[in-house]
Formats: structure tokens, sequence, C-alpha cells
């Protein structure tokens, strides 16, 4: 559909220029493309698992697939969409992976680590929000994240981690009171 | 009602609590809407509960969306593309061996696997004759060549070895690489202190391109006090391209400052945009609403629909509905608005819809309320989508918007547009596309007696709208409506449809 010939159908074009540059086989062109999306994949890996160490191998994990699968790329959606929903599949599989292994919780000291690198990496986020998504349970805080920073849709969540609509909403009415009451605390 | 809400077993306290959260991403059908109102009206302690769950999540929405890792993950992002390459050749050789449909015998693998391994196929290398097998249903011999797999085996082995040693190179390169940026670094901040203006805009410009945190105190200090506009528009620069929200409050000050000249400011404001930290809002905000410069302010407006943070919303819509600013601010305040996706600017944009006298305006405000998606809207854009008044691009525009929405509630005035002569082809096709998205069954009537439409396009586009409502109300009007097209695509169309409704 049209949308207002704005800076955003501008930059959009350029980066579809950008994108066939790097289908084409540039570096150069993909590593553009990285420095623009790169922190905004970050953040997502970093609220994900909590743990930075963890969400720089998933970041890097996610741009070499990227960079692997870049000829898929079909120019249908906007390459940071595809960018984003490729690299949160990549997070996701990785904490479905991680939760066979061991199902495991963040130790209060894991979570002190978290907020101080969170901080640095996110200077002006609200720490004790950070805090309070961290210490969620998996599912709530996927669903949480996914919806209310990242901006997807219930339906669009439901396909992404292989739920059904109604326990999306669920999860995410769970997770927002549990937000709201550690926030009282 | 209430007791629909709480017979799914669920404590009914935690159901109404789900309620209020959908209830809030406006995801709630009409009537449960209206019952959660009621609620939220009749019982303060809920309307607490609902008011405390708005500030959450606004809260959660305002959280920065981007960070930045500790590590420069670039090299190591090139070194695993780089490794990838062995792991493609040794599968380019299974494809090219495997080319023999007949290939499924077990044993055969269990020669290819081992194979693979490069002690394995040295073994082999003393073996000139290649192994000769036959399958047993066609009798038809297959010819192992031991020797080409051992090859393809050392290629992909010795391939694996040199990307180890291109990563190792790549690491050493990063090493001095880095130490050589730090000592350029400190240099070209020094030189942001030098006598000639010309030497500090390179400097400055340096520094945006090595895109380094460390330099964005110098930086941010030359904006605010260096005597000469040229040195300050590249410092602004320099820390947009950083894009590091430690440079907010700099970028801020000096965009409020009505002392520097209009091109410094309007870069400060671009380089807000870059950062995208919702801790700029407010410097940016307060810029729009009490600028008096078109380019600041419209730049201002870009940052904040950049920046997409729904606290945003309360400047946007005063500059949007202010007739006094220009046009194009009101234009870009529209557009970020659409970025923003928040229902809170509904009203707003349906004034700029119908009342702004500008078209552009208009149009961009028909596709923003499109973006925002909310039900609220649908008034404002049926008003837009049936007046002759309203430019023609606007009310094709608003037609889209209403397919968007796909709330129920819009199909009578899509209907009539459907119907009206005056809103020509491309306006009465994109209403029966939102007709078709919405779903209704309340639509078939207007869609059948618009496969009579004078023009193909919305002919075919209300055929197609048909088949996605599969509605069997609509067979006997498709199967007429084959008969007399004489448009093969529209045929084509028709018949489609007829097809998805017995599905």
């Amino acid at each position: 559909m049209t949308v207002p010939d704005s800076m955003e159908t501008q930059a959009a074009m350029s980066e579809a220029d950008l994108v066939r540059e790097a289908q084409s086989g540039s570096a150069e062109a993909f590593e553009r493309l990285y420095r623009k999306h790169g922190r905004r994949v970050y953040a997502v890996c970093l609220r994900m698992v909590s743990d930075p160490d963890r969400a720089e191998e998933l970041m890097q994990d996610a741009f070499v697939r990227a960079w692997n699968a870049i000829d898929s790329f079909q120019h249908k959606s906007a390459f940071g969409t595809w960018l984003h929903r490729l690299s949160i599949n990549v997070v996701l599989s990785d904490m479905r992976t991680e939760k066979r292994r061991s199902s495991r919780e963040l130790l209060p000291g894991e979570l002190d680590e978290f907020q101080q690198e969170a901080r640095g990496a996110m200077p002006d986020t609200r720490v004790d929000l950070e805090r309070a998504i961290a210490t969620l349970p998996s599912g709530a805080k996927e669903v949480l994240i996914l919806h209310d920073i990242e901006g997807y849709r219930y339906r669009e969540i439901a396909d992404l981690i292989g739920v059904a609509e109604g326990t999306v909403k669920s999860q995410l009415s769970r997770a927002r009171r549990l937000v709201r009451e550690a926030l009282e605390r | 009602m209430k007791e629909h809400f709480e017979s799914h077993g669920l404590d009914p306290r935690d159901e109404m609590e789900e309620l209020l959260s959908q209830y809030l991403d406006e995801e709630l059908d009409d009537e449960t809407t209206e019952y959660v109102k009621q609620r939220l009206a009749s019982d303060p302690e809920w309307q607490r509960t609902f008011e405390e769950l708005q500030i959450t999540v606004q809260a959660i929405r305002g959280l920065p969306s981007e960070a930045t890792p500790e590590r420069e993950l670039w090299p190591d992002i090139v070194e695993a593309h780089g490794a990838a390459a062995p792991a493609v050749i040794a599968q380019e050789a299974k494809r090219r061996f495997w080319t023999t449909p007949k290939l499924l015998a077990a044993g055969l693998t269990a020669l290819l696997v081992p194979a693979a391994g490069l002690t394995m196929a040295r073994a082999y290398r003393g073996n000139d004759e290649p192994v000769v097998i036959t399958v047993e249903d066609t009798g038809a011999p297959i010819v192992i060549d031991i020797e080409r797999i051992a090859e393809q085996a050392r290629r992909a082995a010795e391939e694996a070895v040199r990307a180890q040693e291109r990563a190792l190179r790549g690491r050493e390169r990063n090493r001095d690489r880095n130490r050589l940026q730090a000592n350029a670094l400190d240099a070209m901040i020094s030189l942001l202190s030098d006598q000639d203006p010309e030497v500090r805009v390179q400097a400055a410009h340096a520094l945006g391109e090595y895109e380094s945190p460390r330099a964005i105190e110098a930086l941010g200090r030359a904006l605010l006090e260096d005597p000469v506009p040229e040195v300050q528009k590249m410092a602004a620069w320099a820390l947009g391209e950083i894009e590091n929200a430690a440079a907010v409050d700099f970028l801020g000050a000096a965009l409020n400052n009505e002392e520097l000249t209009p091109e410094v400011r309007a870069m400060c404001a671009w380089a807000l945009g870059e950062i995208e930290s919702a801790a700029a809002v407010d410097w940016l905000g307060r810029a729009l609403v009490s600028g008096e410069n078109p380019e600041v302010m419209k730049q201002a407006a870009w940052a904040l629909g950049e920046i997409e943070s729904a606290a945003a919303v309360q400047f946007l819509a005063r500059a949007l509905n202010d007739r006094r600013s220009n046009p194009e601010v009101r234009k870009m305040a529209a557009w970020a608005l659409g970025e923003i996706e928040s229902a809170q600017a509904v009203d707003a944009l349906g004034r700029a819809l119908l009342n702004d006298p500008d078209p552009e305006v208009q149009h961009t405000s028909a596709w923003a309320l499109g973006e925002i998606e909310s039900a609220q809207a649908v008034d404002a854009l049926g008003a837009a989508v049936t007046s002759n008044r309203v430019h023609m691009e606007t009310r094709k525009q608003a037609a889209w918007a209403l397919g968007e929405i796909e709330s129920a509630e819009a199909v009578e005035f899509l209907g009539a547009v459907l119907h009206d002569r005056s809103a020509g082809s491309e306006v009465r096709s994109m209403a029966a596309w939102a007709l078709g998205e919405i779903e209704s069954a309340a639509a078939v009537d207007h869609l059948v007696r618009a496969l009579r439409d004078e023009s193909p396009e919305v002919r075919k586009q209300a055929a197609w709208a048909l088949g996605e409502i599969e509605s069997t109300a609509a067979l006997e009007g498709l199967t007429a409506a084959i008969e007399d097209e004489t448009n093969s695509e529209v045929r084509r169309m028709l018949i489609w449809a007829i097809g998805e409704i017995g599905n």
C-alpha cells in the first residue's frame, strides 16, 4: 500500500539498495546493515536471555545466519523486519535448548551483574524495570518483550513461539501483573 | 455477560486482569469492551488496578529498543561467516556424489561418512581400484570412487584449516587496529580545541566516522561552547553518528538554545532521531511546540517519529492541529504519529484528516490512522472516504486505512463509497479491497452490486473480497456475474471466489 513520500521511504530505498549489494556479495554492504540494525538485535537478545555474554553470542549467530541466508530475502518486507524475526527465532530456539538442558532461573549474583551491564549497554534504561523483567518466568518474559517492547501482535507472537493465541493473552497479563508487583515492592 | 467471562475455570480475578490487559491493547471485541468499561466505571478498585497497569505498560514501552554490546562483534561475524565455507564445499561434494537415485543403500552411507575424515582418506589412498557394488533391484553397478571422496574430504579439511588461520590473523589484525584507533581518537579529541576552525570541523567529522562513545563529552562541549556554527553543526552530526544515549542532554540543550543557528539546531534534532532514545522526547517536544523555525520543528517531528515513544504523542498532536505551523511540520507530525502507532493520537489525526487545509497533511493523517489500526478512527475515516470535498488520493488512503483497521463498523461507509461513481474507480476499488479485509458478511450485498461496476478493476477487487468473506449468500451473485463478464481476469477472480466459498 502507498505510504506517504517521507524520510522513511527514502531511508527504506537506500536500505533496499544496500541489501541488493550484500546479496551480490558485498561484505561492506552487509557490514553497513549490521551497523544499522545490530543494536536493536542486541537489545532483544539481551533482554530475552538476561546475560550479556550469551546475548553477544546470539547476536553474532543471528547475523551469521542472516548473512548466509541473505539470498533468500525477497524484498517483500523491510529488511529490518526480516532480520529481527530471524534473530528472535535464533533466540527462541536457543532458549528452548537451554530450557531442555536445565530449567535454571537467574541467581541473585547473575542478576546484579546483568543489571550493571544493562546500564552500560542502555544508559537511559530504567534499571528496576529491567530487573523485574529479567526475573520473570521465561514464557511470560518472552511474550512481554515481544509484545510490549518489540511491538508484535498477539497472533504474530503465537506463531513465533508456537502456542495458542489464548496462551499469549494470559501469559502477557501474568507478566504485566508480576512486573507491577515487583515494582511495588 | 459476567458469567460468560467467568466460565473458563480460571480465577475470576485473573480473568478480569486478563480482560483489562487486552482492553489496554484494544484487542477485545465491541461487546467485551463495553463490559470492561462498565466494570471499570462501577468498581473503583478495578479502575485503580487498570491505572496501575497502564502506567506499568507505558514504562515498559518506554524502555530503549537498542543496546550496545560491550565488544565489537563484527570481526567475529566475518570470521564465522568465512568459516561456513568448508561446510559448503563438503555439501557440494556430497551433492555431486549422490546423484544416482538408487543410492539408498545404507552401506553406501557407511562408506561415505568415514571417508569424510582426513585419517580415513589417507588410509584409502593406497587403493587405486574403485569399489563396485550392485543395487539389488536393477542389477546396475554403481562405482564408488574412494579416491575422489578422499580428495573432496581433503579439500574440505584444508579449507577449514585455512579458514582457521585467516580467523587467527583477523583477530591479530583487529587487536592492532583497535590500538591504532584508540591513539587516533585521542589525537582527534585534542584537535577539537585547535585554534583553526577548519581543523576543528575536520576533527569533529573524523570523530563521527569513528563512532566511538569516548568522544561524546568532547563533542558535546564543542557543540555547546565552540563559537563557530560549522564546528557546532559537525559536532552535532558526529554525535548522531555515534548513536549513544549519553549524548542526549548535550543535543537537547543545543536544540533548544535559540542563540544557535537553525541549521545547527536542525542537525541536533536529526542526531536525536538517530540515537532514538526516549530520554530525548521532552527536549524534542519542547522544540516542536515552542519553536519558530519550520526546519527545526520538522526535523524534531521526524526524530520523534523515529524514537516511537508514546510520550511524544501530546507534542506531536499539538503541532499537527496548530494551523499556524508550517504544513511541512504538520505533515511530518502526522507521519510521526503513524510511526508511534498509539491510539491516543486518533483524535488529533481525525481532526487533521477532516479539517486541515493542506491535502498532503490530510493524506498523511489517513495513512497514520491506518497504521494505528484503532477502531476509534472509523468515524473520521468514514467521513473522509465518503466526502466529495476530500481530495481523491486522501479518500483512497482512508479506504486503505479502514481495511487495515478491519472493523465491521466501517462496512456502511465503504459500501456507500462502492456505489458512489463520483469517488473514482481507484477509490471504489480500494473500498472493495477494504471490505475483503474486514471480512464481514454485512458487506456481501454491496460487493455483489459492485460486480456490475463499470470498471473491471473494481469488479475484480469485489470478486476477490467476496472470496475472502466466504459467505454462501454471495454464490448466486457471483455465478450470475460470470455469465455476463467479458474481462478474462475478472472471470478468473469470480471463479476463484466461488471456489473459496465452497471450501
